[in-house]
């Protein structure tokens, strides 16, 4: 009994001393001193635990790290209005170049990055069109085909021209509500060859194509926003096939469980990039963080997180090995007639194509089943 | 930042720490617990927070939250107009056609908790009268019971035609018809069930032909004044449809079902109940742009009449107006229509039809009906229009008298530009 009310004792003694000490850890935090914007999930983790922290340890800058969903629309909005609340953000290669063009972000002079480790200037370590003007490349990631593993029996699917092909592969399909990679898959599967893709989406004839082939399967689509709803929609068995990003893919494989199977036939790969914001009040350290998120290092730290390419050769032989089946980079899968993101032609013709997406998404395929009365 | 461990952790630290420090007061104790439990109540709430503004991606949606239904209220409604032409009418040679208000509709469409509700009530220039008027309730994921006035599960569903004007289904009582009752759906998968019981007519009052779907009526009958026709009544109807769809996430589903149908016919001149039944098997494709639908069915009514009384016709009603329809026949439908492909940037869609339906009587001395429907419907919200080219043989609102019994010989023509505004 006696031995029961002294540690009673001990725990409220320590209790009452500890209670200043974790009042103190739990008061809301105060404002960062640099906001870093991402896309979110796993992709963002890793963008956290390899670039995000390590810079806060050896800066001793806070970094506030937000999600969002790509497209320029928020940036133009704060920038025009120099009201600028992101510093740096992570972007699309299309959305770069535009943002660029439009003066949305700050030139990033290539002289001023950190060379390899090995003393390899920036401009010849990073991979051929992965350093623009205004941004730098950071991952090489990748959209895919994705089915649950089993679910098709002894004969899954292997291409892209079986994800269109829904009366041997009948079931609903999932992908990303934009125009981009879908139309290029579309005209794949019409028998496009991959390398002429771009050269065929440019013309009229071309894109009524790649209308007309994604109309097939229209009706049967399921299109998600985020990477998490690509996922959810094919674990849920709301989709047989979709869209996936490889990222997201690997991380429900590796952290619950999904057992996904992946199809790398015709993958769309293509680059993301760390841009600074016009206008904004930290931009020197904005432009500090960029730097630091783009070294060897820190690329080489992040694949521990996600399997995604570095931007950077120096980088590339830091991988680690359990990471590298899942590299959109790998041998393997660059042969399996892999795409190249033509980030250049969407900046183009992006609002012109997305337009006439949009109001395809309206119309209906099939006869409608009210028509009103 | 996931806070909520990091509180935990220390906490539980802290209380199985062996420091060896001196002892307080156990209010004072209590107090700093609770103030610790009220700031993690406040950090699990910030976190709640920011996950809903989308800062902190959450790792999965509950099941319970994916399912959760928002309460919803949506009020709509249409007003449309008639123009056309109609070659059996003299009137409208020399003006080339004529025009007319056709309706206003409302409808009231909503969701509380677990029931869901819909309605729509119908002004014409003639009468007015509820369209559909029903609650439902999710029993599961794939069963719902729907009680009120409802469409009644028979045939091709939703409607056994591409236009507004319908086709022979529906004016012999067995196309979108609406009674009150309760209805039983089931799908899982391919299959489709519904089990429905209707008491009588949408309106109930049966000598009232103003309705909206063509019931028995008796208007008109009027024992006590020696008026003994006309005296039947729909009344304990009960119906069943069950349809599979083969190929149901491919290029081309195909729903295949079959529907029977059975109920009394009570007249009030006798007080005794005869009957009515139907039954069809039914076919609805949808392959690509194109779809195809049949149906095949038969229809017999076999009233218990007051001597006197034949019982070769029975009386059907709809918006005010009535006719007599054969009491044994046989139904067909053969409809076909395509959705084009549009490239104007303010048309929605455009689906272009043919739609013929035939109502082939047992009596011999009655001529069959048959109606023939060319056209397209065109959609650029929140305008909604069918051009038609209706051709009809013995069909009610063109010019011979009784459609569904003798008829004649011949057919008519309507030149029909529905126009709806939408909203």
């Amino acid at each position: 009994m006696g031995k029961r009310i002294r540690i009673q004792r001990l725990r409220r003694s320590a209790l009452v001393l500890a209670a200043p000490l974790v009042a103190a850890l739990l008061q809301p935090a105060a404002a960062a001193d640099l906001n870093v914007v991402s896309w979110g999930g796993v992709y963002m983790k890793s963008q956290i635990l390899g670039a995000v922290r390590p810079f806060e340890d050896t800066t001793g800058k806070s970094v506030e790290v937000l999600s969002y969903n790509g497209g320029l629309e928020e940036v133009r909005a704060q920038v025009y209005s120099y009201n600028v609340k992101w510093d740096v953000i992570d972007i699309e290669l299309g959305d770069a170049l535009r943002g660029c063009e439009e003066g949305l972000f700050v030139e990033v002079d290539h002289d001023d990055l950190p060379p390899s480790p090995d003393g390899v200037p920036a401009r010849e370590d990073f991979l051929p069109g992965t350093l623009t003007e205004c941004a730098v490349g950071s991952v090489i990631w990748t959209t895919v085909l994705g089915y649950r593993a089993g679910s098709f029996g002894d004969d899954p699917p292997d291409s892209v021209e079986d994800f269109f092909d829904i009366d041997q592969y009948p079931g609903h399909r999932g992908m990303r509500r934009t125009p981009k990679r879908n139309l290029e898959w579309a005209l794949i599967a019409d028998g496009v060859p991959a390398d002429k893709v771009y050269e065929v989406l440019a013309t009229p004839a071309g894109q009524d194509r790649a209308f007309e082939t994604l109309s097939r399967i229209k009706p049967l689509l399921v299109w998600w926003d985020t990477g998490i709803e690509s996922i959810r929609n094919l674990r849920n068995g709301d989709v047989r096939l979709s869209t996936v990003w490889s990222g997201r893919a690997w991380e429900a494989d590796t952290h619950r469980g999904a057992e996904l199977e992946l199809i790398w036939n015709h993958q769309i790969w293509s680059v993301d990039l760390w841009a600074v914001l016009k206008h904004g009040r930290r931009q020197d350290l904005a432009m500090d963080f960029l730097r630091f998120a783009t070294s060897t290092e820190t690329l080489a730290r992040q694949t521990q997180y996600i399997p995604y390419g570095p931007a950077r050769r120096s980088a590339e032989a830091l991988v680690p090995e359990a990471m590298l089946a899942y590299l959109p980079t790998a041998e393997s899968h660059m042969a399996a007639g892999a795409l190249e993101f033509d980030a250049e032609f969407w900046s183009r013709h992006f609002d012109r194509i997305n337009h006439r997406f949009q109001r395809w998404l309206e119309r209906p395929v099939r006869v409608p089943e009210y028509l009103p009365r | 930042m996931n806070e909520r461990p990091l509180a935990c952790a220390l906490t539980l630290l802290l209380v199985f720490s062996p420091a060896t420090l001196a002892a307080t007061e156990a209010d004072a104790l209590r107090e700093e617990l609770d103030a610790q439990r009220k700031r993690i109540e406040q950090l699990e709430q910030r976190m709640e927070r920011l996950t809903e503004e989308g800062r902190l991606v959450p790792t999965e949606v509950t099941a319970q939250q994916a399912e959760q239904p928002a309460d919803r209220l949506e009020i709509g409604g249409a007003a449309r107009f008639n123009l056309f032409y109609n070659d059996f009418d003299d009137a409208g040679d020399d003006k080339y056609g004529d025009s007319a208000f056709e309706l206003f509709r409302l409808n009231v469409d909503g969701q509380k908790g677990g029931f869901t509700f819909s309605a729509e009530y119908r002004w014409y220039p003639y009468t007015e009268t509820i369209h559909h008027a029903w609650g439902g309730y999710a029993l599961s994921e794939t069963s719902e019971l729907r009680v009120g006035v409802n469409r009644v599960p028979f045939g091709l569903l939703p409607y056994a035609s591409h236009t507004y004007w319908f086709g022979l289904p529906y004016y012999v009582g067995l196309g979108d018809d609406h009674d009150l009752g309760a209805k039983y759906l089931y799908r899982e998968g391919p299959w489709d069930l519904q089990l429905a019981f209707y008491k009588n007519g949408e309106w109930g009052n049966a000598a009232d032909p103003g309705r909206y779907a063509p019931d028995v009526v008796r208007t008109g009958c009027d024992p006590d004044a020696g008026n003994l026709a006309n005296c039947n009544e729909d009344s304990n109807q009960f119906n069943a449809r069950l349809a599979y769809t083969l190929g149901q996430n491919g290029a081309c589903p195909t729903e295949v079902g079959l529907s029977g149908q059975w109920g009394q016919l009570h007249n009030i001149a006798t007080g005794d109940n005869g009957s009515r039944w139907a039954v069809a098997a039914h076919m609805d494709a949808r392959c690509g742009r194109w779809n195809f639908q049949l149906q095949a069915g038969r229809q017999v009514l076999d009233p218990d009449n007051p001597p006197g009384v034949s019982d070769d016709t029975v009386q059907f009603g709809l918006l005010e107006a009535t006719y007599d329809l054969a009491s044994r026949a046989n139904l067909g439908v053969a409809n076909i229509a395509y959705n084009f492909p549009v490239p104007w940037e303010p048309i929605d869609s455009l689906t272009c039809y043919h739609d013929f339906s035939v109502y082939l009587k047992d009596e011999s001395g009655f001529q069959d009906s048959r109606l023939n429907t060319t056209g397209c419907a065109v959609g650029a919200a929140p305008i909604f229009a069918y051009l038609d080219w209706i051709n009809a043989e013995n069909a009610p609102f063109f010019s011979v008298a009784d459609p569904f019994v003798r008829g004649a010989s011949g057919s008519d023509n309507r030149l029909n530009l529905n126009v709806g505004f939408y909203f």
